[in-house]
């Protein structure tokens, strides 16, 4: 492999007063082999060009969780991103992680990501639901989220967190699916409830990022659909967005076809529907209210004969974590 | 100045659950860490935790295989200590919510490791010390413990009757500096890696609790002890876990060649961890290496046992070498991994200075003697955790506060702004400490021999010298990481100087500390413990002698170690 | 070489966003692309289904397959939610054949022909830019946009995960959409927004950060000097289009920028008229940007 040189790009934020930050660009350059890691790259600059250079980084083998920037366009661990894969025409862009607050350059305040962990109770807890005795495969589901270093990346990029700072946000979420997902845990449905309120479960908008910028393979908002399956089981579904989802399966069951309108006065009851967002008007003035009653699609019987059939004899098809031998 | 009853520096496991006892006990427990307890670096121990839990194990023999791989200078009562406790630490931490790894029939499941003569060692997948620093800090949450975050300690502080009195700490988020009174203080401050060049270590591992007790009175002991761990990755030193091996890796040579019978005829690659490290080193010094490394070669494991059960390693090498072990051989060589070696204590992590306790990695107990056994460490650390925190615990209630010296925190303040007022020019702390650890590396690494030493040691007082004259680029106040990592540097000058020191000192090869001049372990003269104090007036590393701590087991005898 | 696909338009296609559906046949007859009709198709669920019902999901995907695979046509879908949906169960059932097994049972017993996993899914903006010959759409492209500054709005789930699109979508030379833009005459502004989020599946539960949402996007891509919007989403389209007009009180900013199906701007550019392409229905009127480069 040949070396060239690479300009980093480099956000350079410095506290002004209280609780205001002045940014500006900085460019560095330097040689580099295409799969030298970012982290050692910011490194040589800190230590050979500029010490006042400031980030966060420990492990260097994707583990610690500490280097979490914003590289490129995306949210990445700094030890495991090669430079050749993220420079445009040799240009690197970096900043700090996104929807935080940033202290200096390159760290953010980790203390708001943090307090929304500690908000989903993440401990084990003792109560009626606990288990008594682990089997093989207990932790199957336990196992996919356990690999979260709570490094923020997903937290960074959510699109909800990005509108709405009270979300609790991708990583909180996988780390409470830990919890909802341990046979040991004694207060699933107690935690279930606590999910399904404002800014938990329901508002995560499914637009899937935490999923691609995980560096870890946790894949959260797969973890937060089986919560949102979780919790339906057992009931909790008051919500707008439970009732939203419950819609979608009356309707298959039934005609085949999403019916737009009841979907809509289900979610959110005939009064909500017609008070809604102002969005009926603007979609009434263009003629696009849909029809209350779609017509079925053909073989609609078969529909109804495969959810009795999983109704009696349900399957479990949930992923399952892969287990890594270790060590 | 807030006051605690005890102080734990570190939060990584062992000053995790140090502080969990101080929960218990209902005792006022603060945590100061230089970084969020979730990054310290326990979290990289990937291979597992040994504990005779199996009925037809027995903790005797986890025991005995830990005296022995210790090469006879562990001290036993420790060692009798952690194996006999291992078992009910094992399943503390299940029911605590760590998701260890099960057989079919639901047990945890174990696995075999270097040096141990039983399939002893939990794990859960290759990820073992990450899963077990979460559920401490899930603990430590729970606990509502309050944690002083992103906090650096500059100064351990003595009471004028020398019983400790606190700390000196630096918010490395506001860059304040301010004073913590304590009546105890236990130093859980991990490792030294970075005095090293090539370390499997976090850039944060300096030794920072090490280097602090000595200068406070107490002393370090076989610091020369340093573990090369056979595999970390060629270019950056980064870990490959002995479980490549355990799933039955090959070590190669550059002609192909899987050398390791000839050194260890009977465990080939799971001989214990220096003797692998010494082969590869033979191997590469005779000119079968490539580039300074030789091979771990996965290929024959197949894609998809490399795939199902070593899936972090495969990230790794693919991350950082670019290669892909399906298809081609690792190059990975010998690197610094684990300090034997630290602050002194007793098998219930006491000091000798009053109201100074240690534990983990930091402390030398000493539970690993001359060389750890994989899957010792985790152990080491939740064991003598919680051992020492309640023997901590105990102390502190019947201790009183100290008066602080106040001018401690000025002194700290003056030696910053001098810092920071140097002029721009000479010597950047990065270049400092770049010619120390590449010393390090060249002259006290798996061979020594005493030319290289004596040349090394004798730069110290030169290099301590340039430390005075070093400047900072950054004068600010937030997130000063060019201050934070100058005033490591004056603590990886002290430990490499101890570990040098101890490493001239010591006249004979004993587990990973190996001299070419006296290749033979010498049970006469050297089954003894090396201690390092800090002279003030000298300015210098002072050694003396001390005796392993033994129970009068006949079958701890030293023998010849043989794999 | 003859295009015919299995298609499968979406509800959303078939209700409220009957434009999309409208251009997209036309936009496939004038470049020779069959699209054969799916009778038994379903709904595929969207996240809701495999929320609810997970295993009742790839049953009902599995169904849908199976229709695209009795007729010997790969699956060809404009609604991005449809897309993921359908991929992502075809990514399970052909990847675990277990699975395949037992939702397979689940078929057989109620009457419904087992999926044998040989079916594609594909984006038909993917067909266009990937599969139709370039100097064959060039051709078509008798009304170039002459420079017009399109925004791409990619829309999640024919991005993401790239687990599951990453041999569907692989391709080196940037986002389809982007291409596409570049194929029509057109330049693509490059804004933050593009990747994001219209927040369409949280529009009843969130509707104040559905507004934020769809704002900061359009925002973002007027300010980089988009002049147009495009999506390959019916949902997309639902929402960047509606909600504009709401949002712009909540963010105290006139947005206005003219948002369409990517299928309604390719029509334009072929010439298809705009009663044909549904141009209408929009709710941004696009004609006073359209007609300065005389497109409408």
């Amino acid at each position: 492999m040949t070396s060239q040189t690479y300009t980093f790009r480099i956000q350079r934020n410095m506290p002004g007063q209280v609780g205001t930050v002045q940014s500006h660009w900085q460019e560095y350059k330097v040689e580099a082999e295409p799969n030298t890691t970012i982290l050692t790259l910011l490194e040589t600059i800190k230590g050979g060009q500029d010490g006042t250079l400031t980030f966060r980084q420990s492990c260097r083998s994707a583990i610690c969780g500490s280097c979490a920037i914003n590289i490129g366009g995306r949210t990445r661990l700094a030890c495991k991103t090669h430079v050749g894969a993220v420079a445009k025409d040799g240009v690197v862009e970096i900043s700090p992680q996104k929807n935080q607050p940033v202290l200096r350059d390159l760290a953010i305040d980790i203390r708001p990501f943090f307090s929304r962990v500690h908000g989903i109770k993440p401990y084990l807890q003792d109560g009626p639901e606990r288990a008594g005795k682990v089997t093989s495969t207990a932790y199957d589901q336990v196992n996919h989220v356990t690999q979260c270093i709570m490094c923020g990346c997903c937290y960074s990029e959510c699109t909800m967190a990005e509108v709405n700072p009270k979300f609790i946000g991708p990583a909180a979420l996988a780390k409470a699916f830990r919890f909802v997902s341990d046979p040991r845990e004694g207060l699933k449905t107690e935690r279930l409830q606590d999910l399904a309120s404002p800014n938990g479960i329901w508002s995560c908008t499914r637009c899937t990022l935490c999923v691609d910028v995980c560096p870890k393979e946790v894949a959260p908002m797969e973890a937060i659909v089986k919560l949102r399956t979780r919790g339906l089981n057992k009931g909790i579904n008051t919500s707008a967005g439970a009732k939203h989802a419950l819609a979608f399966h009356t309707d298959i069951k039934q005609t085949g076809q999403l019916n737009e309108f009841t979907l809509m006065m289900r979610t959110l009851g005939i009064v909500g529907s017609l008070m809604e967002t102002g969005m009926a008007i603007h979609l009434a003035k263009k003629g696009k209210i849909p029809s209350p009653f779609p017509h079925s699609v053909t073989g609609v019987d078969e529909l109804r004969r495969m959810y009795e059939s999983l109704e009696r004899s349900p399957i479990d098809v949930e992923t399952k974590a892969k287990e890594a031998v270790p060590e | 100045m807030k006051s605690h009853d005890l102080i734990i520096v570190g939060a990584g496991l062992s000053g995790m659950r140090a502080a969990l006892e101080g929960a218990k006990a209902g005792l006022d427990v603060a945590v100061v860490s230089k970084v969020h307890p979730l990054r310290s670096h326990s979290c990289a121990a990937q291979g597992g935790i040994n504990a005779a839990i199996n009925p037809n194990d027995k903790w005797e023999v986890h025991a005995y295989d830990t005296v022995k791989g210790s090469d006879f200078i562990g001290d036993e009562d420790a060692i009798d200590l952690m194996c006999r406790e291992a078992p009910g630490i094992i399943h503390e931490m299940d029911r605590m919510g760590t998701p260890f790894s099960r057989n079919d029939d639901g047990v945890i499941a174990q696995r075999p490791f270097g040096g141990a003569s039983f399939d002893r060692t939990c794990y859960a997948a290759d990820r073992t010390g990450q899963v077990l620093l979460h559920t401490l800090w899930e603990r430590l949450v729970h606990s509502g413990i309050h944690v002083y975050e992103e906090c650096h300690v500059f100064r351990l502080v003595l009471a004028s009757d020398g019983h400790v009195a606190g700390l000196v700490v630096y918010d490395i988020k506001t860059g304040e500096i301010f004073g913590l009174r304590g009546k105890g203080i236990l130093l859980a401050t991990g490792g030294y890696g970075r005095v090293f060049l090539s370390s499997t270590n976090a850039t944060t591992n300096t030794g920072d609790g090490m280097a602090y007790a000595m200068r406070a009175g107490a002393p370090l002991a076989d610091l020369e002890f340093v573990q090369f761990h056979p595999t970390g990755l060629r270019t950056s030193g980064i870990l490959i876990t002995e479980g490549a091996r355990g799933e039955g890796g090959y070590l190669i040579n550059a002609e192909g060649e899987r050398f390791m019978g000839r050194y260890a005829p009977k465990k080939w690659e799971l001989a214990s961890r220096d003797v692998v490290s010494r082969a590869e080193q033979t191997e590469i010094l005779e000119g079968r290496g490539t580039n300074g490394a030789i091979f771990l070669d996965l290929r024959h494991l197949g894609r998809d046992k490399i795939i199902d059960k070593l899936p972090q390693i495969r990230h790794l090498a693919l991350d950082l070498e670019g290669v892909d072990p399906i298809d081609a051989p690792i190059p990975v060589r010998p690197t610094v991994h684990y300090s034997m070696g630290g602050i002194r204590t007793d098998k219930f992590g006491e000091t000798p200075v009053p109201g100074l306790f240690a534990a983990g990695e930091a402390a030398c107990v000493s539970v690993h003697g001359a060389n750890r056994l994989g899957g010792n460490s985790l152990l080491d650390t939740i064991v003598f955790g919680k051992i020492t925190g309640e023997h901590a615990c105990k102390y502190v209630k019947s201790a009183q506060l100290r008066d602080f010296p106040t001018n401690a925190i000025a002194e700290e303040k003056d030696r910053i702004q001098e810092l920071k007022s140097r002029p721009n020019r000479g010597l950047r702390p990065a270049m400092l400490h770049h010619q120390m650890a590449e010393a390090m590396n060249t002259y006290c690494g798996v061979y020594r021999e005493p030319v290289g030493m004596t040349t090394l040691a004798e730069k110290f007082p030169g290099w301590r010298l340039d430390y005075e004259r070093i400047h900072l680029d950054d004068k600010s106040t937030v997130f000063n990481v060019d201050l934070l990592r100058a005033v490591e540097l004056r603590n990886l000058l002290d430990l490499g100087e101890s570990i040098v020191k101890g490493a001239l000192a010591r006249e004979e090869s004993r587990g990973a500390h190996f001299r070419i001049d006296f290749p033979n372990r010498d049970d006469v003269n050297w089954r003894k413990h090396t201690l390092a104090f800090w002279d003030e007036g000298a300015q210098a590393v002072r050694l003396d002698q001390e005796a392993v701590r033994t129970v009068g087991n006949p079958e701890y005898a030293p023998m010849v170690r043989t794999y | 070489m003859t295009l015919e696909y299995a298609y499968y338009p979406g509800c959303a296609a078939k209700q409220i966003q009957r434009e999309a559906d409208w251009a997209a046949r036309a936009v496939c007859q004038e470049l020779g692309i069959g699209l054969l009709a799916m009778p038994r198709a379903s709904c595929c669920g969207a996240v809701s289904l495999r929320e609810t019902k997970p295993a009742f999901a790839l049953a009902v995907a599995a169904r849908i397959l199976s229709e695209a695979e009795a007729m010997g046509k790969d699956l060809v879908t404009i609604c991005n939610t449809c897309l993921q949906t359908l991929t992502h169960a075809n990514y399970r059932l052909s990847n675990e054949p277990e699975l395949l097994e037992k939702i397979n049972a689940v078929l057989a017993e109620s009457g419904v022909r087992p999926y044998g996993g040989t079916i594609k899914v594909r984006h038909l903006l993917w067909v266009v830019t990937d599969l139709v010959d370039s100097r064959t759409l060039k051709a078509k492209i008798t009304h170039p946009l002459k420079g017009l500054r399109v925004a791409a709005f990619l829309g999640c789930h024919s991005i993401r995960p790239e687990e599951i699109f990453n041999h569907a979508s692989n391709t080196n030379e940037g986002p389809h959409l982007e291409r596409l833009i570049q194929l029509m005459g057109g330049v693509a502004v490059d804004y933050v927004g593009k990747d994001r989020c219209c927040g369409f599946h949280v529009m009843l539960s969130d509707k104040h950060e559905v507004h934020t949402m769809a704002a900061k996007n359009c925002l973002s891509a007027k300010d980089a000097g988009a002049q147009v919007m495009i999506t390959p989403c019916t949902l997309c389209d639902m929402i960047m289009g509606s909600v504009q007009p709401i949002a712009e009180k909540t963010v105290q900013r006139t947005i206005n920028l003219p948002e369409m199906n990517f299928a309604q701007l390719l029509g334009l550019t072929m010439g298809i008229s705009k009663e044909r392409l549904g141009i209408s229905r929009l709710h941004i009127d696009p004609v006073p940007v359209l007609s300065s480069i005389g497109l409408a």
